[in-house]
């Protein structure tokens, strides 16, 4: 049905990326601040590997970031023909796959939890159900934004190391709807290793699995959950142990540590990105600086809790608003994180007709896109503008993907209420009434 | 005393203003970085280098009354090729390093263009160059010399000094020759008279084309804009042999007659607010690349050898080869700056974004959707629209809810003794 459409998109989508990856685009998008952080930079990656074949260690200086394993992947790349292109077509073409099949994953998952909810729903809320018909919509929306979506076709060309981990982190989507601890785990430590604040998911992913044991009205808080969430840590313990040990084994020294997530948790480099932390820890007074660094960093791991109680019902939604609060909190930000988590957006396309912000969010993230390279002309090489100007567009942004997050997380919250108690809204006295935060 | 205590082998410090142009003058006799240089040689029994610097760097910065003590980890290097010790040789570095004697060289250099001082006269003058003769030597010096390279003078560009010079010295290194006039100033001041060597020329000479030194060097910043930049050196062999240089570290060969181009990119780095010096829009200094090399010839070559203290010592040079080491030009780079004025509003600002996150998912997360119930309402919701006069204002010509209704008679009676006019 909706396969044809598919198979076109990813057609279109990976002839694009092969015909701008022939023309002068792709250098000029590998220079921009808001797809390129010191940590997945590919000018940085080479001179890594650079030094990796002059025997000296990549990790010697401050400029190389990446983590040894994924050094010694991209260094493969050589050997193909194309050379590092070609991988990152390769990478885009297999994320494409694995998000067709989460798609369908997720259909069925809805359906099955649909089926089995059935019962609690209001007979008003009939238009709210799925059906097969608006869940097949999904794979179509998801695939066209991954391979025609502006921000992962420049994620790709500028190939931004953002990519590999973001495969990691849909691998772990589909081994989470498949129900497959052991390789779930396995992308997830993959995923942790690359960028490190994955880890936070392991949070939701260990009550998804929880739950799959446990249909029938899970306590979340017991022995059974505590023997079941312990299970899924040692199993992502073992697997991140082992590629921290392999990395170990192959560099000769934890030098890599401090290089990589050292420089991830310390952010010692404040060259603009999107984020928040750049100008912030610029401006920082010396003093304050170990502390905000601190606030900071717990601000990403933070939203696990609230979310945890909330929404231990659902803990797909969770894992997906965490994922996207780390790609806006995170230390070095940029599109391809964004990237990431848009293409998984048409996962609650349900939900849309909740969402109260969508022209605001929408017409920000364009804003964003046009003005963001024009402020950064206008302040490094025109010098009519400051910094101030930068700061303000990455600010914008953030606020832009706070308010798309909040609506998300709002317009679920109001349409569970609406299954469970139908669209018309009626006080005992038959009064039509409003639905408000209490 | 700092000497002892720092545990010194040898301490050379430069200051210099200005740019030595290498191309046009020739060699200068002793080498120096354009600004300030400091190099030492420790004594190896200093374990932790470090520390003695920073000691030292501070210890030198008050002798001199100079900023040298920032002379920190940021710009200092350890090379291990460019830089070898005076008038010791390996060998006997390790053995004579506990010897007590201190020989200490100063020497000033200066560059004055004569002629266009004088308005044009080529004739020149210690009174006309420098304001005054010379009218007494250093009490302490056991002799004070005064050179004049009289080289050209055997070339047809006859000038003749007055007064006539206490000796005339014919150097021969590396096989050229060099023609000097020697004044013992001693002699000259000790009777009472005043030393004011003057040249007058017998025609006015037509300056030619002065060759260029065998090795030299010009550096520059390549690039546009504050994202990335890079630094360019053309090193220039002007002789017809393979000279292998020291450029700090790396050993580019430079070929007979051959231009090096050594050029790398650099990207400029966005520091925190409290790195940037206090003129931070003039940018950051760039050290003068050091080009450190042995030359076949003597031509252009007036520095002393690394035995040698005294340039009387030089009379008779046979060697071969000569040391040279070589500073090129410091270069000025410009690094992006922020706003230094406003810390407080990014904090704010940044802070407030957080906040917008953190606050709408603690809303949500703890409150629940619940029916409006107008009746069981009387909280401070409804107080608060009562407040709003124009609700109250609006509320009868639009066909509203009854839940806007209810509570607008609601606090409609709430509000009559506050707000009377309003009602009325």
């Amino acid at each position: 049905m909706a396969a044809p459409l598919v198979y076109v998109t990813g057609f279109v989508g990976t002839l694009l990326r092969v015909l701008l990856f022939a023309t002068d685009f792709p250098a000029w998008i590998r220079s921009r601040r808001e797809l390129v952080t010191p940590i997945t930079s590919w000018d940085r990656v080479q001179e890594g590997i650079a030094l990796q074949k002059q025997r000296i260690s990549p990790y010697a200086g401050d400029l190389f970031h990446e983590t040894p394993l994924l050094l010694r992947l991209v260094r493969s790349a050589d050997c193909i023909p194309g050379g590092s292109m070609t991988l990152f077509v390769f990478v885009d073409i297999v994320a494409g796959i694995i998000l067709y099949k989460i798609t369908q994953e997720f259909t069925r998952y809805e359906l099955q939890r649909q089926a089995k909810e059935m019962a609690n729903y209001s007979p008003q809320s009939k238009e709210l159900l799925h059906t097969r018909k608006t869940l097949s919509s999904i794979s179509i929306a998801v695939t066209l934004i991954h391979f025609l979506g502006p921000y992962s076709l420049c994620a790709c060309l500028a190939q931004t190391t953002t990519v590999f981990s973001n495969l990691a982190v849909l691998f772990c989507w589909l081994f989470t709807l498949q129900g497959n601890v052991e390789l779930c785990c396995f992308a997830l430590a993959v995923a942790t290793y690359q960028s490190l604040y994955p880890v936070i998911f392991l949070v939701p992913i260990a009550m998804h699995f929880f739950q799959q044991i446990e249909p029938k009205s899970p306590h979340f808080v017991s022995k059974a959950a505590f023997r079941s969430y312990t299970r899924v840590l040692l199993v992502f313990t073992v697997w991140l142990a082992s590629l921290l040990g392999a990395s170990f084994v192959l560099e000769g020294s934890w030098e890599f540590l401090r290089a990589t997530y050292g420089f991830v948790l310390t952010v010692p480099d404040l060259s603009p990105n999107v984020g928040i932390f750049w100008y912030f820890f610029t401006e920082m007074f010396e003093h304050f600086r170990t502390f905000f660094i601190c606030v900071f960093q717990i601000n990403v791991f933070i939203f696990a809790v609230p979310l945890a109680i909330k929404l231990q019902e659902h803990p797909l939604l969770q894992l997906y608003i965490i994922m996207f609060e780390v790609c806006i909190f995170k230390s070095y930000p940029s599109y391809a994180d964004t990237a990431l988590a848009l293409i998984l957006l048409p996962l609650w396309q349900h939900i849309f007709r909740y969402m109260r912000n969508t022209l605001v969010v929408s017409t920000l993230y364009v804003v964003v896109g046009i003005l963001a390279p024009i402020l950064w002309h206008l302040w490094i090489y025109a010098a009519s503008a400051n910094a101030n100007f930068y700061f303000a567009i990455t600010l914008v942004f953030c606020s832009a993907q706070v308010f798309l997050i909040a609506d998300v997380l709002y317009a679920f919250l109001r349409y569970e209420f609406d299954l469970l108690h139908g669209t018309d809204h009626r006080l005992p006295s038959k009064e039509k009434t409003r639905v408000v935060l209490e | 005393m700092f000497w002892q205590h720092t545990k010194l082998q040898e301490l050379h410090l430069t200051q210099t203003q200005g740019v030595w142009r290498h191309q046009i003058w020739g060699y200068p006799i002793e080498d120096a970085a354009p600004g300030a240089e400091l190099w030492v040689w420790f004594k190896p029994e200093v374990k932790d280098v470090d520390k003695t610097w920073a000691d030292l760097v501070n210890a030198v910065s008050g002798l001199f009354c100079s900023s040298l003590n920032f002379l920190d980890a940021k710009s200092t290097v350890a090379p291990r090729w460019s830089f070898k010790p005076r008038g010791l040789t390996p060998e006997s570095y390790a053995a004579s390093s506990d010897s007590a004697a201190v020989e200490l060289t100063q020497s000033l250099l200066l560059v004055v263009d004569a002629t266009i001082n004088n308005n044009r006269q080529q004739d020149w003058s210690l009174r006309k160059v420098f304001g005054q003769p010379l009218t007494s030597q250093c009490p302490l010096a056991s002799s004070s010399r005064v050179f004049v390279d009289m080289t050209d003078n055997l070339e047809g560009k006859k000038f003749t000094l007055s007064p006539q010079p206490t000796q005339q010295q014919e150097f021969l290194r590396g096989g050229k020759h060099r023609q000097f006039s020697i004044y013992e100033v001693g002699e000259f001041t000790s009777i009472g008279k005043a030393l004011n060597i003057a040249a007058q020329h017998e025609s006015p000479v037509q300056y030619g084309m002065v060759s260029a030194p065998p090795v030299y060097a010009h550096r520059y910043i390549t690039g546009y804009g504050l994202e990335n930049g890079g630094i360019s050196c053309h090193i220039f062999n002007t002789i017809d042999a393979y000279i292998p240089v020291v450029y700090m570290d790396t050993l580019p060969c430079l070929a007979p007659m051959s231009v090096t181009k050594v050029s790398f990119q650099f990207e400029r780095a966005f520091l925190k607010w409290t790195e940037y010096p206090p003129d931070a829009n003039h940018g950051f200094y760039i050290n003068s690349a050091v080009i450190s090399t042995i030359l076949p010839t003597a031509s252009h070559f007036t520095s002393l050898p690394l035995n040698a203290s005294t340039i009387v010592q030089i009379l008779n040079d046979s060697s071969t080869q000569f040391f040279l080491r070589l500073h090129t030009e410091s270069l000025l780079v410009s690094l992006p700056t922020p706003d230094f004025s406003m810390p407080y509003n990014v904090i704010c600002l940044a802070c407030t974004v957080v906040a917008v996150a953190f606050g709408s998912v603690h809303n949500l997360t703890t409150r629940r959707f619940v029916l409006l119930d107008p009746a069981t309402t009387k909280g401070l919701l409804a107080r608060l629209k009562g407040l709003l006069s124009f609700r109250r204002k609006k509320a009868p010509q639009t066909p509203a809810s009854e839940e806007t209704e209810s509570v607008n008679v609601k606090s409609s009676t709430e509000q009559k003794e506050t707000n009377l006019p309003t009602v009325e």
